[in-house]
């Protein structure tokens, strides 16, 4: 047998060894690594090394998890039970709703949120009209104006890595598609609105969760309050998004939301910008 | 939430707690972090309980929740991944041909015995000191006993990577358990050379001598 022989013998099962291993192979290939290990023993070495490892993880037993862990969970389990049974208020509490989960926005709203996610932050235009005294008197608007108006943000409090590193601003760019269709999460990061007082960054722990489709092509985007509460009776944040985007007035285009997504299992999208036209 | 929803919830995720505690405590390395993830992750699940699947693995669907939560809250925030750089730089370029072309330390199989005798906080130790991603691979692969397939889906990689992150992962181990089991007395220390002594070392002349001829 020259070493060509053996090499190639050897490169033709390499790529069988580790599933060889864990048994990943079917029975026809499973054979030929195992006859191939009869007489090759490199290969018979690496195999039993993996081998070895994997027999030893395998015999630990596993840590059970503390009996105060699974009263913990179910208690939090609880609480969105009772979020969610709770009636949805009228449109006017929903709002002051809105606006005690942005001051308390670093507690339960932000938890579900990807701390280091600013870094796929989008500050894009929103190019739609905000007329808080036409479909939500006193209630958009001073719903925005209250993150404005949120110094530093509590949320900084609880995830340090958004106020680390806020997100470059990119002003003008508009949000594109979002790839999929899965729900997730669409977190409301900042807000800018014309007219407004105010510092020009906040930051709020609103969750959305993205019920069909992307962004912003009036697609339904369902508002997921602090602890998990959801509806999509909330007009107005819904209009934000849902609008159609080019529908309104120049004057009434530069109201600017940075927000940043995840998918339902906390994958973060990070949608490419797009020029605005 | 509907009642049946947490009914379901409860009898069919909640089961799995011991085994996300288990990965989030090797994850963590720190038992009141590991309940804080479990929690966040269990949590997630629940909120976002009507997008499993039913017929699907639960347990790939929860572990995947687990590693996101996991990167997300934990892993961004001021984690430093150089600390094992060094451990991983203490071995040559890996990868199933490196290790066929190369055996350093092959493990005789009275050897495998020696699984029995090193204590399970050595082994978890030793897991622990693992990079990240060969870490929860052969977590996966070995703890929880997932198929490549699942891992992958759960790592968000190709099948290839799944390999070859289990692979490297147990390489390191088994240097680490070895060299532990090496300390005590209960394997032979490999030759100055890398390769163990004795007949595996001949063999490396007589397949290059071989090659020669």
């Amino acid at each position: 047998m020259s070493l060509q022989d053996i090499r190639s013998e050897c490169s033709d099962t390499a790529g069988l060894l580790q599933p060889y291993v864990d048994g990943e192979l079917a029975s026809a290939e499973q054979e030929r690594v195992a006859e191939h290990l009869e007489c090759c023993r490199p290969c018979r070495h690496a195999v039993s090394e993996q081998q070895w490892v994997r027999s030893t993880l395998r015999a630990v037993k596993r840590d059970a998890a503390p009996a105060s862990l699974r009263a913990r969970i179910l208690a939090e389990l609880d609480g969105v039970d009772r979020e969610a049974v709770a009636a949805i208020p009228p449109r006017a509490s929903l709002w002051s709703r809105v606006v005690s989960a942005l001051a308390d926005a670093g507690r339960g709203a932000m938890i579900m949120v990807p701390a280091g996610a600013v870094a796929v932050g989008l500050f894009f235009v929103a190019r739609e009209g905000l007329a808080p005294a036409q479909t939500m008197p006193g209630g958009l608007g001073s719903a925005l104006t209250q993150i404005r108006e949120e110094p530093a943000t509590p949320a900084v409090a609880a995830a340090p890595a958004v106020a680390a590193a806020p997100a470059p601003a990119r002003p003008g760019a508009s949000l594109p598609p979002v790839a999929g269709s899965a729900p997730g999460d669409l977190q409301l990061v900042r807000a800018d609105l014309p007219g407004a007082p105010g510092p020009k960054e906040s930051s709020a722990g609103l969750r959305y969760e993205i019920v069909r489709g992307g962004l912003p092509t009036g697609q339904h985007v369902m508002l997921v309050l602090e602890g998990g509460q959801t509806s999509n009776d909330f007009a107005g944040l819904l209009e934000l998004i849902d609008r159609k985007f080019d529908q309104k007035p120049d004057h009434e285009r530069d109201h600017k939301f940075e927000y940043r997504t995840a998918d339902h299992q906390g994958r973060e999208r990070n949608p490419q910008p797009t020029a605005a036209p | 939430m509907e009642v049946t929803a947490r009914h379901e919830f409860e009898s069919t995720a909640l089961p799995q707690i011991d085994a996300l505690y288990g990965a989030a405590l090797r994850l963590t390395r720190n038992p009141a972090e590991a309940d804080d993830l479990v929690q966040d992750a269990f949590v997630r699940a629940y909120r976002f309980w009507h997008t499993f699947k039913s017929g699907t693995s639960i347990r790939a669907w929860l572990f995947t929740i687990l590693r996101n939560t996991f990167i997300n809250r934990y892993h961004r925030a001021n984690r430093t991944r150089h600390a094992n750089a060094e451990l991983e730089a203490q071995l040559p370029a890996l990868g199933v041909e490196a290790a066929v072309g190369h055996p350093t330390s092959g493990m005789p199989s009275p050897e495998v015995a020696l699984a029995a005798r090193i204590t399970r906080e050595r082994i978890m130790t030793a897991l622990e000191s693992v990079p990240e991603d060969y870490r929860m691979a052969v977590i996966l692969a070995d703890l929880e006993g997932l198929a490549y397939k699942e891992i992958a889906e759960i790592m968000d990689c190709p099948i290839g990577t799944v390999m070859s992150r289990i692979f490297r992962g147990r390489r390191l181990l088994h240097k680490l358990l070895h060299d532990h089991a090496v300390e005590l007395g209960l394997a032979q220390a490999p030759s100055p050379a890398g390769g163990d002594a004795g007949d595996n070392t001949v063999h490396i002349q007589d397949y290059r001598r071989r090659g020669r001829a």
